[in-house]
């Protein structure tokens, strides 16, 4: 139950799909999204494969909250190899999606072959049609979805699509569902543009089953007092993400000017009050009582949003602190498809290191504005920055500028401020991610000694798990706290599939997921050199701020590699050892 | 007349009300089965659509089994009488068919989705 252990698999070269059964072991041993779609990942995608090419899959993924009437249980996860970083990628957005989706009877569909022409893929309970979408290709996000839903006319129906970037298979090009929510990071737009699909439309009307539903009803109640009763939701409740602008830039780790200062005299201009004057309507993903997002609107700049990141990284890190600006290159992105992280960050190499080429003097506004037009039309210098941090860095010569690990843009706090922050760079399975694990409040607050190094690897390794646990129910960690805090996530799990969850038990499923992860990762050649920082944060100090002149030096990651390699069950070079894949039961699907 | 109100200014399109609609209504978790429902029009604009009790409830002229009436209750469908033809849905956007199709969904002001929504943006008006 809260399960259809249904399995949608469509084949775009034949136009043809089918249902399978999801094995038992997988729900029991990976609970459901990340961890589900990292278990088909890792069995279905072999070694070296293009991932913009045939064999490349897509996976979409729901799990047991999803569509219940859990709090915040609106998210959904997708599963791909990346054409931006080469390796393991999952992404997940908010929206209303997940629950329609889930609500078609399947909990994980998964996209196979190459399309001859554009399609739009919709899914309606257990039936898939494949609908020419030749007059949509070339359409922006927000045009694209509403034509598709006034094509299908049914106004329940939940659409996920992809702009020019995606179509242009721009590497870090985003995906978008109910406008402008985004699961953006890794190139999972290119990955459906390689596939020619531009859309995919869901609507599903079956009931969602829940094993106990009176004991859920009860299990929810509890679950939003939890949420209600926790004073950092309220403030997430009325600014958003924004909230983080003045704090991160306090503590002097806000990326200026491509990740050298650390810190601005004032972000007034764009911090969380600035926004909130901006807000013009409050918008809610599915089943959330927090209502996070800030709807903006002028003219036909619309959006949710701006988030943190993008204000970081289009914001101060392109020098910038004009929000009605910040919000246009938002704006821009969505329409185009393409992730701000990756191309903020990307962006603010170019522009510090003067790669812009003429126009680079010219006014910020258009510099930007015509970059991002020129990354997703791959013109100029666009074709160049198209192909990803890693490939544009060594095209341009400017490698050690480039904020990236293993090819993925570093968000919007600077690596140096923290060794957990590092770590947590360093070693997240998609690239530099700041969403595995969230060491940085508990170092300002000063949980652990300065001197506590190995305190914190243990947290990161075990947040890291938390997190993928997290991610495989799936919740929102504005809701619930980063990772498993309480036992509210096993309790409702428990209660709406009949099995029996604990945290314990979750956070092994966390843990396998993390290595199962990890091995893809090892199977496409990323080695203990992959896993560390850029050059420039070993050797240049941050240049303004508190922590003015911070490092995170070479000898300092190893150090914490060695650590989080020994905690994890993994040798000395990042793999996992035999007697961890037995002890987490894994070994057999390896 | 009674109607549920839902007050735009403070409704964030989260559809909790949807569902604890299904579930008072139905006894089930199922958003397609509500009688109130919120949809995202464009970027940033929602669609309210519940049944408001309106003056000139053109559903019960359009419906040809006389299962939709208008009494001291209010205006309501006659579930033994409705059989789903959806001819009432045809007329007015804020009635919805089953996805059965066997039976119309308007609001009858229960009050369930009232005390589910965070917001409280719902509410029973005269």
């Amino acid at each position: 139950m809260a399960r259809y252990h249904t399995l949608l698999r469509i084949n775009l070269d034949s136009q043809s799909y089918k249902q399978e059964e999801i094995p038992q072991e997988y729900e029991k041993k990976f609970l459901g999204g990340k961890g589900i779609g990292t278990a088909y990942l890792l069995k279905e995608i072999k070694q070296g494969i293009d991932p913009l090419g045939p064999l490349n899959k897509f996976i979409i993924s729901t799990a047991p909250l999803n569509g219940t009437t859990a709090p915040a249980s609106s998210r959904i996860e997708i599963v791909t190899k990346s054409p931006l970083t080469g390796i393991y990628l999952d992404c997940n957005s908010g929206g209303h999606f997940a629950e329609e989706l889930k609500a078609t009877g399947n909990d994980v569909v998964i996209f196979e072959g190459v399309s001859g022409k554009p399609v739009v893929i919709y899914i309606h309970n257990n039936k898939v049609s494949f609908i020419d979408a030749s007059n949509l290709w070339g359409m922006h996000i927000y045009e694209t979805e509403n034509k598709v839903r006034q094509m299908l006319g049914e106004p329940g129906v939940r659409v996920m699509s992809i702009g020019p970037a995606g179509e242009n298979l721009v590497r870090f090009a985003s995906i978008s569902n109910d406008y402008s929510r985004n699961a953006a990071r890794g190139g999972s737009g290119a990955v459906l543009g390689s596939k020619k699909i531009k859309a995919i439309a869901v609507r599903g009307t079956r009931d969602i089953p829940i094993a106990d539903l009176k004991n859920f009803i009860k299990a929810v109640k509890k679950a939003n007092k939890i949420i209600f009763d926790n004073p950092w939701v309220a403030e997430q409740r009325q600014y958003g993400t924004p909230r983080s602008v003045a704090p991160v830039n306090m503590n002097g780790l806000m990326p200026v000017n491509n990740f050298t200062e650390g810190q601005l005299p004032s972000v007034n201009s764009i911090d969380e009050k600035a926004f909130e004057n901006l807000t013009v309507q409050r918008l809610s993903c599915g089943e959330c009582p927090v209502a996070c997002a800030k709807g903006y609107g002028k003219g036909k700049i619309e959006l949710e949003g701006p988030e943190y990141e993008t204000i970081g990284l289009f914001g101060p890190n392109l020098g910038i602190l004009d929000p009605d600006l910040i919000a246009e290159f938002n704006y821009y992105c969505n329409e185009y498809g393409l992730d701000t992280i990756s191309a903020g960050s990307l962006l603010g190499a170019v522009l510090a290191t003067g790669k812009a080429g003429k126009e680079g003097s010219g006014k910020k506004r258009y510099v930007v504005l015509k970059l991002l037009r020129d990354i997703t039309f791959r013109k100029g210098i666009g074709n160049i920055l198209a192909e990803g941090l890693k490939s544009a860095g060594r095209e341009l010569g400017i490698s050690y500028f480039i904020p990236q690990v293993k090819g993925m843009g570093i968000p919007a706090y600077d690596p140096r401020c923290s060794e957990g922050t590092a770590l947590v760079y360093m070693t997240a399975d998609r690239g530099a991610c700041h969403l595995r694990s969230w060491p940085l409040g508990r170092e300002l607050a000063g949980v652990w000694d300065a001197d506590d190094t190995d305190g914190r690897v243990k947290f990161v390794k075990e947040q890291q798990d938390e997190k993928a646990a997290e991610e495989s129910i799936i919740v929102c960690q504005f809701a619930y706290g980063i990772g498993l805090l309480n036992d509210i996530l096993p309790e409702m799990v428990s209660i709406s599939t009949g099995e029996n969850w604990t945290l314990k038990k979750m956070r092994l499923a966390g843990e396998r997921i993390w290595n199962l992860s990890r091995i893809f990762n090892l199977r496409e050649g990323i080695t203990r050199d992959d896993d560390y920082l850029p050059e420039k944060f070993a050797k240049e100090g941050i240049k303004k701020g508190p922590l003015k002149g911070k490092v995170m030096s070479k000898s300092k990651q190893d150090y914490m590699l060695d650590k989080y390699y020994e905690f994890r069950g993994w040798s000395k070079n990042g793999a996992p050892l035999e007697s961890t894949l037995k002890r987490l039961e894994i070994e057999d699907l390896i | 007349m009674s109607y549920l109100r839902i007050d735009k200014t403070l409704c964030t399109g989260c559809r909790i009300c949807e569902a604890a609609c299904s579930m008072a209504k139905e006894g089930v978790v199922n958003r397609a089965k509500s009688r109130i429902r919120i949809y995202r029009r464009d970027v940033i604009k929602l669609q309210y659509l519940v049944c408001v009790q309106c003056r000139n409830p053109v559903c019960i002229s359009a419906c040809p089994e006389n299962a939709i009436i208008h009494d001291e209750k209010g205006i309501r469908v006659i579930y033994d009488k409705c059989n789903g033809c959806g001819a009432c849905t045809e007329v007015c956007n804020r009635v919805f068919l089953s996805p059965e199709g066997d039976k119309a969904l308007m609001c009858d002001q229960c009050g369930a989705c009232i005390s589910a929504c965070p917001e409280n943006a719902l509410s029973i008006r005269e």
